[in-house]
């Protein structure tokens, strides 16, 4: 496998072979011409990872485990939407929320989590409907 | 945008496999129904745009601030 590497804006140079590649067949909501990702997250960010663009490496958004902002976050998708992800076990799933931070604003969305099936590298922005969950849920804030 | 005028029970057929038909029509609401292959996804259309605006929001996030980072590392 050939080693690739684009040039992002945060991150610097980033090297990857095709196995690394995650593909959003749809695209996400707003980005939907962008299908090729990468997860990345180095140790200085963590909890945090990256969901960074191939097709237009300017583009990245923050990632963090959705448990970690409600406790018992419950990833429930319906029979098609495991079907589009070829997911045969929710339990394989492995489940990111976008998270949005700037001088307002700190928070995930938990209403259309990220859902990555590891098993072939599809993925796709999720939305649970019936939920109840925000898609602007805050991060634990400053007391 | 294409316009068409339906009375309740007119379908319009989108594609090969997209039939959406007026069911009835009362004051100020339309009820309207989609028949579509269950790979197509179907929102309200305030769903996915609140959706969309959220995405291109993150999508301008700065790098995690270290102080959150500490919270975060807390609740593990």
């Amino acid at each position: 496998m050939m080693n690739q590497q684009i040039a992002t804006a945060r991150f610097g140079e980033v090297s990857y072979s095709d196995e690394d590649l995650i593909h959003f067949s749809k695209g996400i909501p707003g980005f939907e011409k962008l299908n090729l990702f990468l997860l990345i997250g180095g140790r200085e960010h963590e909890p945090f990872k990256f969901l960074q663009s191939v097709d237009f490496p300017p583009l990245a958004f923050p990632l963090l485990e959705p448990r970690l902002i409600v406790a018992d976050y419950e990833f429930s998708p319906s029979e098609e939407q495991k079907r589009e992800l070829e997911l045969k076990d929710v339990r394989d799933a492995l489940v990111y929320s976008i998270v949005t931070l700037s001088e307002k604003e700190q928070s995930a969305n938990l209403f259309a989590p990220l859902v990555i099936n590891p098993l072939n590298r599809k993925a796709a922005q999720v939305i649970l409907l019936k939920s109840g969950y925000r898609v602007d849920e805050p991060l634990p804030g400053r007391d | 945008m294409l316009v068409f005028t339906r009375k309740p029970g007119e379908s319009l057929v989108i594609g090969d496999d997209i039939r959406v038909t007026v069911l009835s029509v009362d004051r100020d609401q339309v009820r309207i129904g989609i028949q579509a292959p269950r790979q197509v996804s179907i929102h309200r259309s305030e769903v996915y745009e609140a959706i969309v605006a959220q995405n291109q929001a993150a999508s301008q996030s700065a790098l995690p601030p270290a102080d959150l980072i500490s919270r975060l590392k807390l609740k593990k």
